[in-house]
């Protein structure tokens, strides 16, 4: 459907629905803090990964790969070492063979076709060797206060025999083969923050390198990225004969690091109300800078129709076997195609006023949510300037004490401020018990159960906040309205997390999902996909509603190429043409 | 056994969810049996001496009345993580008063308690000081932040096994004198955290194994069904 410009909409539109005391302009919690809205999210330029290289670029960092001891198939050691000013950090990376049949990505595999460990420092031979017999074992190995990061990958048996092959025979591969998969290896799992004795998130903290969230998580990532591809030149060089294989940079580029994602992610989502408020408040507070902006120039239409291009072109590429997201993305195209029209429709007098904000009101009205978001996130990349301080914000703060000097009547009015979304739901109707949150016994792994059909909700990961929050309301509703918070917490000590977490949000009103997570139709994918896309992942490659595929870093620059000036500009990756 | 204290944390956190402690119970734990493993103290011993004693049945799940009470306070058989929550929580209403001295007994892990209290004092910035006398330390929380443990010289000590270990808890405006040799002091616990930043804690594996036993109870038992549905992938999930 085509938009003449005369039905652009340049008076002041109507008011956003909110109740949340946020700054002017911001959209809301209660608009944007919604499942099915986060599972479209897209990546910005403030996702994680965009931070890492820019200030790798901005720095530079030197980066170099070492120690290299692979054998004629790929096995063996490397390390590659990022040199800042002041310190290094180092990955090393253990190949070895592993079966086919053996290779799973799911979290009770005990063997990968590589382990990684990403170094605080430069190793000596002692850390390599101990590393060595560690690495390999994963969750099973025990580590050192050095290694700041684990991590293992699989080969993609659809792309990495086809490339090696082409390169052996002296021949490029064909672009759209790589674009199929987008990955050499993928990764299952990366591990920071103290998991598995590995080295506190407190050690790296202060460093202004690492402040911000999954810093050394995605320079781990970028770095066996680059592996990926040494690795494979190696083996093609070897059955050449010794004869170099080089993968052309653009192909290179086009290829990032698979990650299948479960279900680990989202408990974190939800234990982590602080982190969370500070995502989505950077991420709005840099798209009203945007629908503020007056005086729209022609370079800034310009830029807008090239970004529009290139997501359309993104979009067109994205290869899923969801048919839901199948469904999604051709409707996505449209709205892609309908903002072309609206951007070259426009005129002066529409580009003097707040053309953007104009433009994305009409969005908000006439788009999926996949249109919505993407278009965000299109708005954002157009102006580098508008994540300028925003990009500081992505880390926690000391806690404070729980308040208990406050009423019930207090605690009940903060409470239904912030939960009034969890009136419409019927917490005593099955489907909105339907599921619950469990670790399994088998190597941990994070699981989704039905309630009515499987046993194990007696001991249910404390996710259902809806439905917690709704039954500590009710019962403060029953409680002398006088009483003290202190004396009501004694006699019911299972709410005391509940009102510390009302007294974070009290501070970070986008802390809360506000969907109820144990529903019948809950899709925990919607929250993989939210985290993901603050990563910087695209791709999105759902296997069903509890475990996606994704591609990291796809379109970046290698590591060689970090200097370049445009070495920021690769959101939303396109295909190469074959080199 | 090195361990970093997210790890440690972590365990904590379940562990004390699979004794069947609330989790806003366990959390205000978090903090002191942490500190205490960096400076140097058994926190994990600690802890899992309460989560024993409360698994066993030989403390109560249940808050003492602190308040209703003359000089001399009873815990009676109150767990030590109930015994520590709630008398924290009453340190934001200023108690003890000023020159009043308050005896907190019958608990099992007395510096638990106490290096809770001390932590929850500093956290809330008073202008006095808070002294807790337990059975072996001393511990001064006071104005400027700094948290002061002095372990007791031998004659005062509480001889092991003979009892009801007591704490005793004052506050004054003014500092306290405490003989004996100071195990913490400002410098010596940022002597510590960097100690830990830097390497992580240690911690007894025998303990930690106990501990785990305790976090284990929340695990789902592995089934067909759940191998196969519960994680979205094939048990053969591959590319």
């Amino acid at each position: 459907m085509s938009v003449a410009p005369n039905q652009l909409d340049l008076s002041a539109d109507k008011p956003h629905p909110g109740k949340s005391d946020v700054s002017a302009g911001l959209r809301p919690p209660e608009r944007v803090c919604k499942l099915d809205r986060m599972g479209a999210a897209f990546p910005t330029r403030l996702s994680f990964m965009r931070l890492l290289l820019r200030r790798m670029s901005r720095e530079r960092w030197q980066m170099k790969r070492g120690h290299f001891e692979l054998d004629e198939n790929g096995y063996g050691t490397a390390v590659y070492t990022a040199q800042l000013s002041d310190r290094a950090y180092s990955l090393i990376a253990f190949a070895n063979p592993l079966a086919d049949e053996d290779r799973t990505d799911r979290v009770i595999a005990s063997a990968w076709d590589a382990a990684f460990v990403l170094f605080d420092g430069i190793p000596s031979q002692a850390d390599i060797d101990r590393l060595r017999a560690q690495a390999p074992l994963q969750e099973a190995g025990r580590f050192e206060a050095t290694d700041l990061v684990i991590s293992r990958a699989n080969r993609s048996l659809r792309l990495f025999e086809y490339v090696c092959d082409c390169l052996a025979r002296g021949e490029q591969p064909e672009a759209s083969r790589l674009n199929e998969v987008g990955y050499l290896m993928r990764t299952t799992a990366v591990y920071g923050n103290g998991k598995f004795g590995i080295s506190d998130r407190s050690r790296i903290a202060s460093r202004e390198e690492t402040q911000n969230s999954f810093q050394a998580e995605m320079l781990t990532v970028f770095l066996i990225r680059q592996f990926t591809f040494d690795q494979l030149e190696h083996i093609a060089s070897c059955r050449a004969g010794g004869k170099p294989a080089v993968l052309a940079p653009s192909l290179k580029r086009s290829l990032g690091i698979g990650n299948a994602t479960g279900l680990g992610m989202a408990p974190f989502v939800v234990s982590h109300p602080e982190l969370l408020h500070h995502w989505f408040h950077a991420r709005e507070s840099a798209l009203a800078r945007v629908r503020s902006m007056e005086g729209i120039s022609l370079d800034d239409i310009k830029r807008a129709l090239e970004l529009q291009q290139r997501a359309y072109q993104h979009v067109s590429e994205w290869r899923t076997s969801d048919e839901d997201y199948q469904q999604r993305n051709r409707k996505l195209l449209q709205n892609l195609l309908e903002f072309r029209h609206w951007l070259e429709c426009a005129e002066e007098e529409q580009r003097s006023g707040k053309f953007w904000d104009v433009l994305f009101r009409r969005a908000e009205t006439t788009f999926d949510l996949d249109g919505q978001e993407l278009l965000c996130a299109l708005l954002i990349e157009i102006y580098p300037e508008v994540s300028e301080g925003l990009d500081e914000m992505f880390h926690v703060h000391d806690p404070e004490p729980l308040h208990i000097t406050e009423t019930v009547r207090v605690t009940l009015e903060r409470l239904d401020g912030q939960y009034d979304w969890t009136d419409d739901i019927d917490f005593s109707a099955d489907e909105q018990n339907a599921h619950f949150w469990y670790v399994s016994e088998n190597k941990l792994e994070p699981r989704f159960g039905r309630r009515a059909e499987e046993p194990g909700a007696d001991q249910e990961m404390p996710v259902a906040i809806a439905r917690d929050m709704a039954a500590f309301r009710h019962r403060l509703r029953d409680s002398d309205p006088n009483q003290s918070l202190r004396v009501f917490l004694q006699a019911y000590p299972e709410f005391r997390h509940l009102a510390r977490r009302a007294q974070v949000l009290g501070r970070y009103p986008y802390g809360e999902i506000r969907d109820n997570l144990i529903a019948e139709g809950c899709s925990p994918l919607d929250i993989l996909r939210f985290k993901l896309s603050f990563f910087g992942a695209a791709k999105f490659d759902p296997k069903s509603s509890l475990w996606t595929r994704i591609t990291m870093f796809q379109g970046a620059p290698l590591m060689s190429e970090l200097d370049q000036p445009w070495a920021d500009d690769w959101w939303l990756s396109v295909a190469p043409q074959n080199a | 056994m090195r361990q970093s204290s997210t790890e440690f944390g972590q365990l904590l956190v379940k562990a004390g969810r699979g004794v069947g402690l609330p989790l806003g119970v366990v959390e205000d734990l978090i903090d002191p049996v942490i500190w205490l493993q960096i400076c140097g103290f058994p926190g994990e011993y600690e802890f899992h001496t309460a989560l024993s004693a409360l698994d066993e049945g030989r403390s109560e799940a249940r808050f003492p009345d602190l308040l209703n009470t003359d000089r001399l306070t009873t815990s009676g058989s109150v767990s030590a993580a109930y015994l520590a929550t709630g008398a924290c929580d009453l340190l934001q209403l200023d108690w003890p008063e000023v020159g009043e001295e308050v005896l907190l007994s019958g608990t099992e892990s007395p510096r638990l308690v106490s290096a809770a209290l001390a932590l929850s004092h500093r956290l809330l910035r008073r202008e006095h000081f808070l002294k807790i006398v337990a059975p072996d330390e001393v511990f001064i929380s006071g104005p400027g932040a700094e948290i002061i443990c002095v372990r007791k010289e031998p004659q005062h000590q509480t001889p092991s096994g003979s009892g009801e270990k007591v704490i005793r808890l004052s506050t004054e405006h003014s500092g306290f004198d405490s003989a004996g040799t100071v195990l913490i002091d400002r410098v010596k616990e940022e002597r510590f955290f960097e100690v830990c930043r830097l390497k992580g804690l240690c911690a007894s594996p025998d303990i930690i194994a106990q501990l785990k036993a305790f976090s284990d109870r929340l695990l789902v038992p592995e089934s067909e069904h759940s191998l196969k549905f519960g994680a979205g992938a094939g048990i053969v999930d591959s590319d």
